[in-house]
């Protein structure tokens, strides 16, 4: 190997790295099993492409029925009082960012519609993970998948041998022997390894943007999809690299094949199953999530001291003084608007405040357990490549939780239009106050923006860092293993 | 080593020769490994990976019966309060509510919310060992008159992300690692024997390779096995498993686990028999764990989402609704329903409990129940025929079958749940029937009829496996040894003509 390294290197003036790359490409297409393993992978990846595209035409159709079907039950009420529509509501169903074809994450365990009614703010519900069946808790194929999964074990079978099999060949000692440059050596096992990693993952980008310009010609890639493509590439690429380099490394420093070769599996056994758990379950330990009962009934109490549609309620008596007084009235019948309207718009905005709080201290859980979980990604990168890949893919807690946010503004603003048109026409009681139809055209329905990349990309930094930080402590010690490689 | 005359009148018969090659080879095995460091690291490993899974689940059990004891108080809360008004309204001492959803003699109301029963399925004593749909299901279900979507698809407080990761259970431990460490301790069974040059010896005797082979697994996996199941007994035993009512379930999660161990065995034995070298072995090996474990029922479960769509929920939302809007249009409910909630007690609420408005609130509620049951019927029979086709499917997959078969060995699995739902429609409709009689004759609620109130039945039967599902633990577990013995003949075969290499 070192002749010909060296010939090759003094006659044609070719990179000695460019020399052992050549020639670990040579052999990796003369075996038979890679070209193998290299096309099950592709397969893979066309396969979770076809089946994301699939899942998401249909979830997308489905949802946009949905709301269609919505709209026409809430503009059928007929005339009404507007807050007995307002007590009917509307459902705002969730909406699907183009990438999760990429990575679903974890849109199949978060509701996928929410119920918008007068008084209440109500949790997500419909999980479609329950209609999945239990082996999809086995593993769902998915671009993610074979990315987070797959790739890193073709990683591992391609590096772990890289060393310690030319040692155990001998050829290791020999080229080492008569001269061969170890840097050479190294830079053109990482080059040659690295060009088949970064080629499946060019592939699979590749894969993914001609499937949806074929598949989903109504949709149009835009600077939005470039901005998450541009985090979510970048962060595969650097985590499969990692892995590689780590298997460098391993292969270098390990007594023989067959202990790099275990080492390395199980270490991508911790990163890809075990860890993930594990963190998880960490993480619920120290931020336990209050059970439904438990925050129903926060909620619940924290509204006992608001007065609904109890006139005698304490509060309610309060809100009226105060009404009479700020008018310079004694009785409601005098108000130049509807009492009615009014007491339903104070009560509505007393909950607001009570739903904000409650709602928002769940969230702030979620998000603690969610960084928590990633601390560990220093170690064990899918925890830090997990955040990254669902926040750029649009289906991690932050953009499910934006749409929590953005279902309640509309219902919010369902319930102020109510109130505003009891308040002007409502009259003293407002109760039989009847709306026209025509009310329910003016008020919207629930029209899902999806935020853009820069919600995917808040927050983002210190997983890039932990995910960086980690493939380049790999190669760090793949370079300081290799630079001195154990000869036997 | 194992050199046994045939010829030797003191052997005589095959059978007890081959029990003592048997033997003679797990004694070696033994004597070599008893100093092997990584043997016992692996056995260590398993032990505390199962010691942790074990807890996880505790924790997870305790945790929903804490959930449970809340729902139940807060039932019991609710009821007392009710029938405390209704008694002080009886007696005169108190006036009765302005608002008939607050008036705890009116039917209509009290069977949609306020009196809810909250039904929950209890947890077998094997629940520990796998979470399964445990955590995709609502750990209290609140049983009203109103239509079953408004309580079957109320989600329990989760993080999804959690949800997604799994839960670190003891089904997860042994069907994703205890493979892992098999193959670690099992890859070189044979090649590592060619490799030292020792099985030209093994070979000069009389002996069946196999049988060597296999004594020689029986020790050096089977220990994984012992340790497995004795951290397991031990984790349990120390959390305060009942093993009163727990050991059959137990000791059909030991077999499970043995039959599991076998197949890997067979497989490891098969990957041996090939004459490859250990590197090769534990390559092959490694390839095959993600492809039975993660790539096969990735790609079955892929294939049959497409074949069976799951079923569109927003389509049963939109027919109760549509149901609503339409019985509210005819009868003019809609703003009757509104008078109810929010005006005053008028004269025509002062008679009869229910009075006509409250009948056509009912007659919406009806409606809606009425949609709401045909659509999920059919959405069920959708879902049903999806994961049947995942299912048959998945039958040449040890993996998924070993995976669901641990599900409902813990109670946590399909037909458990399913048995569940279908008591949790029958106690709806008794519900239902008990709470629109009144409320359609516009008759008010008694105390007496507080006391009645249908139970969810505490069906005996139900705090154990169903029969379905230990027939379907029989199914799986005899397919996963069909399995074991597809990979174990072909290895045998093939170990009668070894190379020595």
């Amino acid at each position: 190997m070192s002749e010909e390294l060296e010939s090759n290197a003094r006659g044609r003036r070719v990179s000695p790295a460019l020399v052992v790359a050549r020639r670990e490409w040579v052999e990796l297409l003369r075996d038979a099993r890679w070209v193998a393993l290299v096309g099950i992978v592709v397969a893979l990846i066309v396969a979770a492409l076809a089946v994301g595209i699939v899942e998401r035409s249909r979830q997308t159709r489905e949802r946009a029925a949905a709301a269609e079907g919505d709209r026409r039950v809430w503009t059928a009420q007929g005339p009404k009082n507007p807050h007995s529509a307002a007590h009917f509501g509307q459902y705002a169903f969730k909406p699907i960012g183009l990438l999760a074809i990429a990575d679903p994450g974890v849109d199949a365990y978060a509701g996928s519609a929410v119920y918008l009614e007068a008084h209440k703010q109500n949790e997500d519900r419909f999980r479609s993970a329950r209609d999945l069946g239990s082996m999809s808790r086995l593993a769902r194929l998915s671009f993610a998948f074979v990315l987070q999964i797959v790739l890193p074990l073709i990683a591992v079978i391609l590096g772990h041998s890289a060393y310690s099999g030319e040692r155990e060949r001998g050829t290791l000692p020999l080229a080492l022997g008569l001269g061969a440059d170890p840097r050479a050596l190294f830079l053109g096992k990482a080059l040659a390894g690295a060009s088949v990693l970064l080629g499946l993952l060019a592939i699979a980008t590749a894969v993914l943007c001609l499937g949806i310009a074929i598949f989903l010609p109504e949709v149009e890639l835009e600077a939005d999809f470039f901005a998450r493509l541009a985090g979510l590439v970048p962060a595969y690429a650097i985590y499969i690299l990692g892995f590689f380099g780590l298997a460098l490394a391993v292969s270098a420093a390990a007594r023989g094949t067959r202990t790099a070769f275990v080492s390395l599996l199980v270490f991508w056994m911790l990163n890809g199953f075990v860890a993930p758990r594990v963190a998880g379950d960490i993480a619920s330990r120290l931020q336990p999530l209050p059970t439904g009962q438990a925050f129903r009934d926060g909620i619940a109490e924290a509204k006992r001291a608001q007065f609904g549609h109890d006139e005698k309620h304490p509060a309610f008596v309060a809100f009226r003084n105060r009404v009479l007084a700020e008018y310079g009235v004694d009785r409601v019948e005098d108000l130049p608007v509807s009492f009615r309207g009014l007491s339903l718009r104070e009560d509505d905005h007393a909950g607001y405040r009570i739903f904000d709080e409650q709602f928002g201290r769940l969230r702030d859980l979620v998000a603690r357990q969610d960084r928590l979980r990633s601390w560990a990604g220093f170690a064990f990168p899918l925890l830090a490549l997990q955040p990254i890949s669902t926040a750029m893919a649009g289906t991690d807690n932050a953009h499910h939780h934006e749409f929590i946010r953005s279902a309640e503004l509309h219902r919010r603003r369902i319930q102020d239009a109510a109130s505003a048109e009891l308040m002007e026409h409502g009259g003293v009681d407002g109760r039989a106050y009847v709306a026209p139809a025509s009310l329910w055209e003016a008020i919207p329905s629930f029209s899902p923006t999806f935020p853009d990349a820069r919600l995917a990309w808040r927050g983002r930094s210190l997983d890039f860092l932990r995910l960086g930080g980690w493939s380049a402590c790999c190669w760090l010690a793949a370079w300081a293993a290799t630079i001195r490689p154990r000869a036997a | 080593m194992f050199e046994i005359d045939a010829h030797d009148p003191s052997n005589p018969s095959p059978r007890r020769r081959r029990a003592s090659v048997l033997a003679t080879s797990a004694a070696c095995e033994w004597r070599s490994l008893r100093f092997d460091l990584g043997w016992w690291s692996a056995l260590a490993a398993s032990a505390l990976c199962v010691a942790y899974a074990v807890s996880v689940g505790r924790a997870r059990v305790e945790q929903r019966s804490a959930a449970v004891a809340q729902a139940r108080a807060d039932e019991t809360d609710r009821l007392a309060r009710l029938t405390d008004l209704l008694r002080k309204i009886e007696r005169g001492e108190a006036p009765a509510p302005d608002a008939p959803y607050r008036d705890p003699r009116n039917a209509a109301y009290v069977g949609r919310g306020q009196g809810a029963a909250a039904v929950a399925l209890e947890d077998l004593p094997t629940a520990p060992l796998a979470s399964g749909l445990s955590d995709l299901y609502p750990q209290v279900i609140k049983v009203a008159s109103g239509p079953k979507d408004g309580f079957l698809f109320t989600d329990e407080i989760a993080n999804p992300t959690r949800l997604l990761g799994g839960e670190f259970d003891f089904a997860f431990v042994v069907v994703f690692l205890f493979p892992a460490i098999l193959i670690a301790l099992g890859h070189d069974v044979l090649s590592a024997e060619r490799e030292q040059g020792t099985l030209a010896m093994t070979l000069a005797a009389s002996a069946s390779l196999t049988v060597v082979l296999v004594g020689k697994l029986i020790v050096r996996l089977g220990g994984v096995v012992v340790v497995v199941l004795g951290t397991l007994v031990a984790g349990l035993a120390a959390s305060g498993f009942d093993f009163a009512r727990g050991t059959p379930a137990l000791l059909i999660a030991a077999a499970a686990v043995v039959i599991y161990a076998a197949f890997w065995t067979s497989l490891i034995l098969l990957v041996n028999s090939f004459g490859l070298s250990s590197a090769m072995n534990a390559t092959s090996l490694a390839v095959a764990w993600p492809a039975l474990i993660l790539v096969a029922p990735a790609a079955i479960s892929a294939w049959a989402e497409v074949v069976h769509p799951a079923p569109a929920r927003s389509l049963m939302i939109l027919a109760v609704r549509s149901a609503a809007v339409d019985v509210e249009r005819e009868r003019a409910a809609a703003e009757d329903r509104f008078r109810d909630e929010h005006a005053p007690r008028s004269d025509s609420f002062a008679g009869p409990i229910a009075d006509a408005r409250t009948r056509e609130t009912l007659a919406v509620t009806i409606a809606a129940d009425r949609r709401a049951d045909e659509i999920l019927a059919e959405q069920e029979e959708q879902a049903r025929r999806r994961r049947g086709l995942a299912e048959r499917l998945a039958f040449a997959l040890p993996p998924a079958l070993l995976h669901d078969a641990l599900e409902e060995i813990a109670g946590n699995g399909r037909t458990r749940w399913d048995d569940f739902l279908e008591r949790i429609d029958r106690f709806h409709g008794e519900w239902k029937a008990f709470f629109f009689e009144p409320a359609s004759r516009g008759a008010a609620l008694t105390t007496a009829d507080y006391a009645r109130f249908p139970r969810f039945p505490q069906d005996p039967a139900s705090a154990r496996i169903p029969d379905r599902g230990l027939l379907r633990i029989a199914g799986e577990l005899f397919a996963v040894a069909l399995l074991s013995l597809l990979c174990f003949l072909p290895a045998h075969l093939r170990l009668r003509r070894p190379t020595p290499g």
